[in-house]
Parts: C-alpha cells; structure tokens; sequence
C-alpha cells in the first residue's frame, strides 16, 4: 500500500505541474497578445451598421453607401456615422467642446516594430509586417438620455519602446504602458498627441463603396485581442486650447403648406445637407453642427448647394444665409452634431 | 555487459536492416489468436535443468503438445488456443513427476508457469504427484510492456453489458465510450479490431466492421498501448479469439427478450433547455423499446481429434420509438432493426505440426426510419441496408519446437447502402427550425448526397515466422493488406429545396412566396448525376521483434516495423506514404517471483492510409445552389462568380509527403498482485499524434472576419480542399491509470481510474480545421477525448449455489464543447470566437458579448453517470442436472433510469439560439431476460 501511496503521490504532483506549466507557459510577459478573431460587429452601434439592399450594388448584400451633400456649389459624397444631440457635447453655441468627451483612445505605433514572415492573405489572419493601432474601447451603443454619447472620435496617442516586437504582437490596450517609466508588453509605452480623430468602426463583412478614398482609409486595428476595421475621417481641427472645432452645416427640411406642423429630413437623406467647406480645405471638420432650413418649394433638393454668411458676404440664390437661421434661431445650439467621412469623389 | 550490449546492438541493427529489406511498403498488424505456456525448470537447488521433457494437454488442444527446456531451463509453449483447463506434466527419472493442472491461457498473454523438481527417495510411490494450479493471473505478463487486459468468456457472461462484441473494449482502462472508442487521447478511427487474426476493421471509418456473435468468442484482449512490434497501430487493438469446438459435442441455445413493459418510457426530448426536459403540447403514448434475439451455437468434433467444427445463428429484432414534436406530427416514429448473423468454424489438426482453421462470418443488417430525428418527418426518413461475410484463414506449421510459421489470410467483403425512405424531392424549411420533408436531406455536413451505395473489401495475408533462439525469441512477418471501396453518392432527382415557410414549387407562382434556394446535384463530369468514386489502398509491412530474456528478471523486447501504403483513386495513384516504426519495451520482474512487475515503452506507429484518405481525394458530389431572385432561381453553373449562386463539393487534392501520421509513445507502468489471483497497476502515458491529415481550403480567400468569401486563387467560386498533414495537425495525450484486474475467491474484478488530458488541434481527421485558415489559431485546446476523470469497473460475485451478481459502473467526466457559430458564407463550414473547448457561457440568461475575450470560458458536455445490474441463477444446479445448465438472468441496463442530458447543443444563432440546449440524453432503464440453456 505503500508503494500505492508514493505512486499516487507522483502522479498528482505530476498533474498538478503539467496544469502549472500549462498555466505559466501562456501569461508571461513577453508573449504575443492571444489572437481572438474578428469583432461582433452586430454588437457596434446602429448609426455603425452598414446598409443592406437597394443601397448596394448588386451582388452586395451589406454596404457603407456614401450620400450625396454639396459645399461650396460642388457635390460632395460622404459616408455618415450619425449624429449626437449637440446639447452633449456643447450647451450653448459659444461653450467649447472639450476633448474629455472623447473616451477612446487609439495607439498608434509610428516608430515602427520588428517584421515578421511575409503576409499571406489566405492563410494568415493579420499580416506581421505592420503593426495596426490598438483601441483602448469599442462604441458601447448607449442611447439614454443621460449615457454619454457614442462618438466615433478618438483620441491619438503613440506608443515607443516597443521597436524589437514582432508586428502586430500587441493586440491589445493592456499591453501598453501609461509612460516610459510604467511599460507594458515588450516594453510598450504611451505617448498623447493631443490630437482628436474621427475612426469609426466598421463591418468588415460590408463594403465601402466607392473605395480608398483619400479621406476615407480603411484601417485595420485591435482591440482585446480582437481585429477591427475602422474607417479614417481625419483630424477634427482644434483651437489653441485645444477644444474641438466643428464646421457649420445646414439640413434642409421640406415645406409644408402653412398651418401645418413641420417636417425634418433625415440626416441620411440624399442632397439635403450642405456644408460650409470641401474636404481638404480650411475649416473642414469632420465633426459638423446643424442648423435646420426649410427649403422654398421652388427651390427644391439640388438646387441649394452652398452656405453663405450674409452678414459679411453676398449670398447667391443656391446658397443658404447661416447668418439669417443663427439670427432666427436666436443663438440656440443647433438641434444635431454630425459626423462624417469624406468619400472618393 | 558492454560487450553483451555492442552485441545487442549490433544484432538488432542486423534484425533493422533485415526487416527493412523484407518491407517492400506498410502493415496493418495480424491479430494474436493464441496465447504462450513458459517457464523455467529448476533442479532441487534451484539451478536451472536443462533437457527436460514435458507434456502439455488441454481439452482445448487436439493433440498433446511438447518441449524440452533449453540450456537455461527455460522452456516455452505459443500459439496455444485460449482455455482454462491445460495440464502441463514433467516426468524426469530420478525427480518426483510433477503434473500441473488447472493452468488458464490468455490470448495475447504469457502465463508463466515454472517447475521445481525434487529428488525422488526409493521409497516414494512412483505415481505423478498432481500440483494442481487453480489459475495463473495472466494480468502480469513478464513477456510484454503492452497495457492490455483479457475478458474471457466466462467474464463476459456475469458482466451486465449488451451483448455485443464492439461494447467489451470500454470496459477497458484508457478506453473511452462507444463502440468504436477513442483510446489515450486519439480518434475512434485508430482502432483495430481482429477476429481470429483477421482485421476487421472498416476500411473507411475505422470502427467494428460489422457485429458478429457475442457467444462464440473465447476471448477479447484489448490492448491499449506500449504496442509491441507485430502491431501497427494508433489506438486501441481488440483481439478476438473465437471458439474452436472440441472433442466434446456442446450445445448452447439462448434467448434475449425485452418487451416493451421492461423499458422505461420517458416523455423527455433534446432541443430544449436543460431544465424543460418534461414535454408540455404532446399527450400522446409514451414510447416504446423492446428487443428480441434467440441465439443458438453448436461445437464439436467432426472427426476427433482432428476436425472440431462451431457454429452459430443470431436474430436481433430491435423496435426503438422515438419522441417527435414539430410543425407536421406530434407522434412517437418507430425505428425498426433487423439484424441476422451466423458464423461457422472448422479447426483441421491436419498432421502433428500443420494446424488449419477455416471461419466464415455473415451479418445482415436493415434500419427502417434510420433518423428518428424531430428534424425530419416520415417522407424524408432514411432506411440503411448493409451486410456482408468474412472468410478467415489460420495455418500454422510447426518446423521444430522451436521454429513456428503461421499465415493469417482471410477477406472481408460487405454492402452498406443508405436510402431515402421515400425517393422524392428535398424541401428543408429555414423558418421552420429546418424540418426537411420530401425526401431525405443530407447524410452528413461531409455529404450533402442522400444516398450512398458502397462496396468494400479487405484481402489481408500475413505470414508470420517465429523462432525460439535461446534467450531471444524472435518474431517476424510480412503484414499485406488490400483494400477496395466503391461509392455512389448522390441525391434523389439530383434537386434539393431550401424553402421558406412553406414548400416550394418553381412551376407554381402561388408558392413563389415560399421559394429561397435550390440546389442541383452534379458528378465530376458535369452531369446532374450521382458520382461514383472508386479508392484502393496498399498496404504492406514488415516486422521484426527480438525478447531478449536478459536475466531470468529482465526482459528487452525490441523492434523495428517499416509500413507502406500506396493509395489510388479515380484518376489512378494518388500517394505514397512510409513510416518507420521502432519499439523497445522492458519489463523488470523486482523480486523474481512474478508478483511485482515494471514495464517501459517506446514506440512508434505510422498511419499510411486507407481508402478513407482516398476516397477524400476524390471529387465530391458538386452542388450547385441557385438563390430565388425576382420570380425564378438564378440560373447558375459550376462555380459562377455571380452572387446568387455558389457551388460546393468537386474536386479536391492530396499534397505529396511521405511522412505519414504517426504516433510516439512513451510509457511506464507498475503492476503488483496484492491478494490472490488479483492485480492492481499503474500506467503513466505520453502520446504525440503527429501530422494527422486535415483538409486545407485551397482556394478561397476569405475576409479578415473569416465570415465572407473575397476571391478565388483559381478564379471560380469554388471550394477546393487539399488533403494535408502539417505538424501543427497534431494532438497530445498525457494521463494515467490506476487499475485492478483479478479474481480472487467468488469475485471477478475489473475497475480503473483515468485521469488524462487530451490537447491539440484537429477532433478528426479532416474535421475543419485548415478549412478556413483564419480560424486556425482557435483550434489548439481541449479536444473532445479530453475525459478528463473516468472511473469504472465491472464487479461479479458468484455464489456456490447458482447464483451470481453483476455490477457495471462508469462515471465519466463530460467532453470538451466548443461554441460553434453558423458561417454565413458558407453553412457547411464553422466560425469560431474563442479557442477549442471554450465558448461564451449564455448560462446567466444575459447576451453573449463577443467583443469580450476575458468572459469565454471552458464548457464541457455533462459529466456522465450509468449503472448497471445483472442477476444470473443456474436452475441445472438446483435441478442436479451435472453439466447441463439452465440459466435464467436478468439484466438492468442504466439501472438509475438516468436520462438527463449527456450533450449539449454549442451552436450559437443570433436569430433563434439553441445554445445550450440538451442535444442528447441517457437512454431510459432496459429490463432483459436472459434464459440460456447450455451442456458446458
């Protein structure tokens, strides 16, 4: 019985340390984050959600259509990630809007990191010869009165020290350092650029269309280990305090007959929204406030192309005076913040 | 010792080099039909004698056997047909003669049995002194470091376990459920089944060929590992050695009944949530089982002592109904099962060294309503139609005592067809959780056709040579095999329907509505036919094995095997694989008196192919589905690009390596006998399943999220799937057993613990993994032979008045599960969120969140428990009818009438989730009476 004992005892403790080494083997520090697939990009925010149909080319059952708007007398497409109560983000016209409304932060790796086998697209998952950016949060979706809102902006820091990894190794926050003196996985630390950027999250499983717009970069990403794609609407330009400075636009309600009450386009309805600049030019934001315009019934979507300031300039018969609905608006903050991503055009 | 050991391995470098030259390419191992009497003969002062002469009897012989120990004393009896009444009988001039009787042989096993002679005085009588041995605990075998364990017949007959002969090996240590078990963390299809040294095994999918008659086996050994060189094999090896008759004429008639008042009815379903197991909208019957079998078996001589013949006949009648509640029935459908076996066998002692024997084997098998499923109604039933003969053949010629030459030849040659019950056209309605009607739907994932008809045959011829060469005991042998399978597969009027709500007719506009994919069915030539694949393997081996007694406690053994297989398919040669398959075992007898027993192994196993792998290779059924797009199916061809259409199936690919899957195991065990007649041990294992086959999608490239189709290498929506062995295809095992085996006075013990731990990434061979290769990294965990905890045993007690008990208990701890996710471009195929054995638990009733990798957890199918009993009573002992016995029993399977869940649906659904619903359950208590009448 003896001899029992002492063999029972060795294969516990031989059990007992395969189940150690086992675990020790997978949580050391400089291993690979663990891959984990793709996001469940049915759980991401419904003004996130591609577009299915009619909307599609054929033979594309899930899409990112881009809807048409002008600025400046010039059509111009945009693919739109929906529109926050502006009430959420500034309480009057003249407050800022600070960048702590901004909740996720993107790390982006400029310094480069150490490449890996060659990428190839049908048998690997992600390439190891460049490192994505790793988001610190995915858009929760809520839609309460009081949860914040869902902003598809981020804030961008880098991340250094972590030259010698193989790329695409850090898939997740949690492994990156808050600074030089507190690294996380392969040494990896943090850096803020005080600089806010519009990167939604997208579905992978939808295409854009049109695509590889100079505006509209599709960008892949981690987050927990999983992959994301995100869509790149640029930098959202700031004053020298730093608060977040959106461009002025106008959705264009239909008339109805007097008496009645009044209609309100929706935000994704084609032509109805103008802009106060293209993208590339000064003062374009991706991030844009607007101010609600009932159009002339002889004036209909299409002919209304541009915004003017009546005030200080002279407005064409195709442009809509904002000096004229700030005035009539008696300086109400405008009813919704949009957010777009400039399309090919 | 450094000059014995050069010698050694000089002379097994010769054995190597000799065994390669003899192998022209790979082997299935010949089974072991008997067992070996040895021993050493001992002067009274305990020095070995040499020259002595002894004689073996045994009602199982049919002529006297003899030997002279060697030199060492040593002396050696093999291929003895298993029975539990030799008599071995030393008569030296000057020594008292000594007779010993009573001695067991064990197929596969050694008995050791040795001789003390003592000095005979003048005045002793000179009458024999009769020693009777009651038995010799085959469970340690001095011979061999292979993990196996014997079940006779007579331990057979008081164990509460249907009589099949594919349900003894779970009884086994190591060995899991089922009748076609997995063994030591490998696949079910690893495993070998002989009868009478006739493989067996399916040419396809590796299980029990066909059942056979329970009756006329003498012995089943399985051997679960530290295989020796004679075999060739990556899971479980079951010997079974049938009845050869004897000079005695023996009858033995039986019959099996259960009607459907011994079975427990249960109104429970699965598909459900565990806690609902109670139905609520069906008021209709219970369902019934029952069963019958009148079985009768025949032994005895044709000419004594030289011709014995055994024969046997077998009917089973099974009626099983099943619980069906859909949208078309509420109703108990009834399963139906014929099955009708015979054998007979002849055993010619053609001279004093020339030993034949002939076995022909027939089974014929018919499943009605085959499904039973709430997923099908009665017109889309299947029904399986299969049967078929074995025709073994054993010769054995003895050259000299010391030189034995067998053959194992024989052939195997069965039918299987799978039908549709009714031959009509397929509707599976998506809104209507898929019950398909019409016609039979897919057999499998892996077939989309309903019906196949399929021919295989196996032609097997093994010489094996073996030669007694003082303290070595070489084997050796040429393992040839050919194997031969024929399918047509294909889908009644080569249409299917995909239907919504409702059932599609394209001719009718009123039924447009309900119209959502068509599928049509195409062969590898393009024409909306069955395909008919032909596959042959070759395989041929060669073996040499060397025991080397080197210390009457030491023995090495061993080997070397080379193996080879050469597969072809339609189009001709497809393949060839090779593996080299060393061994070296030991054995370590501590006090030299066979009680305490160490065991060492190393070896490796090659598998080289069969027609499964073939049958791969070759094209399958093409599908083509067309999706209804403004009043009418899209017009589709083989893999058009257009949207609406896509195409599965056709052609596939082999890559060209010769490494073969192979197993490496290292082992070591300790045995004791620590009461009389009763063992306990222990065995530790390491088992590495390398470069097992998988099928790789070669020619899809899907999206970053795995779930959608980009493009096409070859320019046609097309799957192609090369069949692979990469080294990340592969599987561990690390476990071990605590296990006692003996039978002490009045018991009869058979019980074990497991614990063992089985990782990797493939379940199966081409189960999905490399299908779609994003999905790769997820397949490395606990694979479903992870068991776990398994403890069971099987326990007899047996009266001196007639009576005895069975005991049968087995708790297992459930299999591994992993949450599956339907992939939207394409259903055959799986998407994964998490790693093998894992999922995201649902149990709380809150959302999975799968953008949350840190709250997946291990799920596990239930841990599983079953009893069950057996009382057996001889009325011929009460009635003083001698030998004659009447036997009346009483069987109780599961007897706790446990019929909670033992599977879990991992199935995830966004629109309507059966995660974690019940999948399957216990089969309810059966009560069957057992009456046999018999003269043995």
């Amino acid at each position: 019985m003896r001899a029992l004992h002492s063999i029972c005892r060795v294969l516990t403790w031989g059990a007992l340390g395969g189940v150690l080494a086992t675990a020790c083997s997978s949580g050391s520090v400089n291993q690979p984050d663990p891959y984990y697939g793709f996001i469940d990009s049915t759980a991401l925010p419904l003004s996130y959600q591609p577009v299915s149909g009619s909307a599609c080319p054929p033979g594309v059952s899930l899409c990112y259509a881009p809807q048409l708007g002008y600025a400046k007398g010039q059509s111009f497409y945009f693919y739109n990630f929906g529109a926050v109560p502006t009430s959420k983000l500034q309480a009057t016209l003249a407050a800022p809007i600070s960048p702590s409304v901004v909740t996720t932060t993107v790390y982006t790796f400029p310094n480069g990191c150490l490449s890996g086998p060659g990428f190839d697209p049908q048998e690997n998952a992600y390439p190891q010869t460049v490192q994505y950016p790793v988001f610190s949060t995915l858009p929760d979706g809520g839609t309460g009165p009081s949860s914040p809102p869902t902003l598809p902006l981020v804030n961008v820091a880098t991340v250094g020290g972590a030259t010698t990894e193989t790329c695409n190794d850090i898939k997740a926050a949690s492994s990156i350092g808050p600074s030089v003196s507190q690294t996380g996985n392969f040494g990896a630390y943090s850096t803020p650029t005080n600089t806010v950027s519009l990167w939604p999250v997208v579905d992978v499983s939808a295409a854009f269309v049109p695509k590889n717009s100079l505006f509209a970069v599709e960008q892949f990403a981690w987050y927990k280990g999983l992959q994301l794609e995100s869509v790149s609407g640029g930098d959202v330009p700031s004053d020298a305090a730093g608060n977040l400075l959106p461009m002025d636009g106008v959705i264009l309600d239909p008339p109805v007959p007097t008496g009645n009450s009044p209609l309100f386009a929706k935000v994704t309805d084609a032509k109805a929204l103008l802009f106060a600049f293209t993208p590339g030019e000064k003062g374009y934001s991706p991030m844009v406030r607007l101010w609600d315009y009932t159009y002339d019934i002889n004036q209909p979507l299409g002919t209304l192309t541009g915004i003017c300031h009546g005030n200080s300039q002279a407005c064409t018969v195709s442009q809509v005076d904002i000096d004229k609905l700030l005035g009539s608006a008696g300086g109400k903050v405008p009813l919704n913040t949009l957010f777009i991503v400039a399309s090919p055009q | 010792m450094i000059l014995v050991l050069q010698s050694y391995v000089r002379r097994a470098g010769i054995l190597a080099l000799a065994a390669f030259c003899l192998a022209s390419s790979n082997v299935r191992a010949a089974g072991e039909v008997g067992g070996r009497l040895a021993g050493y003969v001992y002067d009274p002062t305990g020095s070995p004698l040499s020259d002595v002469p002894m004689t073996l009897t045994s009602p199982s012989l049919m002529q006297p056997q003899t030997r002279t120990s060697d030199a060492q004393g040593k002396f050696e009896f093999n291929q003895l047909p298993p029975g539990d009444a030799y008599a071995l009988e030393v008569n030296v001039p000057g020594f008292n003669p000594v007779k010993k009787g009573g001695i067991t042989l064990n197929v596969g096993q050694t008995t050791p049995v040795d001789i003390h002679l003592a000095l005979m005085t003048e005045t002793e009588n000179t009458a024999a002194t009769y020693e009777i041995v009651e038995k010799v605990n085959p469970a340690l075998n001095p011979d061999s470091a292979q993990s196996s364990a014997v079940i006779t017949h007579e331990k057979a007959e008081i164990t509460p376990v249907f009589h099949q002969v594919q349900a003894m090996a779970s009884q086994v240590a190591g060995v899991g459920p089922g009748s076609t078990p997995s063994t030591l963390g490998g696949f079910g299809r690893f495993g070998k089944y002989y009868v009478d040294g006739m493989d067996t095994t399916d040419i396809t999918d590796g299980s029990f060929t066909a059942p056979m008659n329970f009756d006329v086996v003498e012995n089943f050994e399985i051997i679960t590992g530290g295989f020796d060189a004679q075999y060739n094999a990556l899971g479980l090896v079951q010997n079974i050695v049938t009845k050869n008759g004897s000079n005695k004429f023996t009858y033995d008639v039986n019959l099996t009944w259960s009607p459907p008042a011994f079975n427990a009815s249960t109104k429970v379903q699965t598909g459900v949530p565990d806690i609902n197991q109670e139905l609520t909208n069906n008021n209709g019957a219970s369902p019934q089982t029952s069963f019958f079998s009148p079985v009768f078996n025949v032994g005895g001589p044709i000419v004594e002592n030289k011709l014995w013949f055994y024969a046997s006949g077998q009917l089973n009648r099974s009626i099983r109904q099943t619980l069906i509640t859909n949208a078309y029935e509420s109703d108990n459908r009834q399963t139906t099962t014929w099955t009708d076996l015979a054998r007979l066998k002849l055993t010619w002692q053609a001279s004093s060294k020339d030993l034949v024997s002939v076995a022909v084997n027939f089974d014929a098998n018919r499943i009605y309503n085959s499904a039973g499923s709430v997923q099908v109604t009665p017109s889309a039933e299947q029904r399986i139609k299969r049967g078929g003969y074995f025709l073994m053949l054993n010769y054995n010629h003895n050259f000299s005592d010391n030189l034995l030459f067998q053959i194992q030849a024989g052939t195997t040659n069965r039918e299987v067809d799978f039908n549709p019950e009714v031959d009509g056209i397929s509707h599976t309605d998506i809104l209507n959780n898929r019950v398909t009607t019409g016609s039979a739907g897919s057999l499998s994932f892996g077939n989309q056709g309903n019906f196949i008809h399929e021919q295989k045959s196996r032609f097997q011829f093994d010489p094996t040579l073996s030669w007694n060469l003082g303290a070595h005991q070489i084997k050796g042998g040429i393992q040839t095999s050919f194997l031969l399978d024929t399918q047509i597969n294909g889908v009644t009027g080569t249409v299917r329907y995909t239907d919504k709500n409702g059932i599609c007719d394209p001719t009718s506009p009123a039924t447009s509505g309900s119209c959502y994919q068509r599928s049509d069915f195409y062969n590898s030539s393009g024409d909306a036919a069955p395909q008919k694949n032909t596959a042959n393997a070759y395989n041929v081996g060669a073996f040499l094995q060397d025991r080397w007694s080197v210390t009457r406690q030491l023995t090495l053994i061993a080997g070397m095997r080379v193996d080879t297989g050469l597969l072809y398919g339609n189009t001709g040669y497809l393949t060839t694989l090779t593996g080299i398959g060393p061994r070296l075992s030991a054995t370590y007898d501590v006090t030299g008196d066979r009680k305490k027993l160490v065991t060492l192994h190393y070896g490796r196993s090659n598998d080289v192919g069969n027609v499964f792998i073939a049958q791969f290779v070759n094209p399958a059924l093409t599908q083509v589905t067309s999706t209804y797009v403004n009043g009418a199916f899209t017009p589709c061809a083989i893999g058009s690009l257009n949207p609406n259409c896509s195409t599965s199936g056709g052609a596939r690919q082999i890559t060209q390596n010769p490494l073969p899957p192979h197993l490496d195991e290292v082992s070591a065990g300790y045995r004791q006998e620590v009461a009389t007649q009763t063992v306990i041990g222990v065995d530790g294992a390491y088992r590495k399943y390398s470069n097992l086959w998988a099928a790789q999608e070669v020619n899809r490239v899907f999206d970053y999220s795995g779930t959608r189709i980009i493009g096409f290498e070859n320019g046609q929506a097309l799957s192609v799937l090369r069949a692979v062995k990469p080294d990340s295809a592969q599987r561990e095992y690390a476990g071990g057993n605590l296990w006692i085996q003996g039978s002490p006075p009045h018991w009869d013990l058979l019980a074990s613990y497991t614990l063992g731990f089985a990782r990797g990434t493939v379940d199966d061979y081409f189960d999905g993994y490399l299908s779609n290769p994003r999905y790769s990294s997820f397949y490395e965990g606990f694979v479903n032979d992870d068991r776990r905890h398994t403890l069971k045993g099987s326990i007899a007690y047996t009266t001196d008045i007639g009576l005895d008990f069975g005991f049968r208990f087995q708790y297992r701890t459930g299999s591994p599960l992993w949450e599956t996710f339907s992939n939207p471009a394409d259903p055959a195929l799986n998407a994964y969120r998490s790693p093998r054995g894992t999922g995201f638990s649902n149990t709380s009733g809150r959302p999975q969140d799968f953008n949350d990798p840190s709250t997946f957890v291990s799920l596990r199918n239930p841990d599983q428990f079953n009893v069950d009993l057996q009382a057996r009573y001889n009325l011929g002992k009460a009635l003083g009818m001698g030998s004659n016995r009447v036997e009346l029993a009483l069987f109780v399977f599961n007897a706790l009438n446990n019929v909670s869940a033992t599977g879990f649906t991992g199935q995830f659904s966004q629109r309507n989730s059966s995660f974690g619903y019940t999948s399957s359950r216990g089969t309810p208590a059966q009560l069957e009476l057992f009456l046999r009448v018999r003269n043995f």
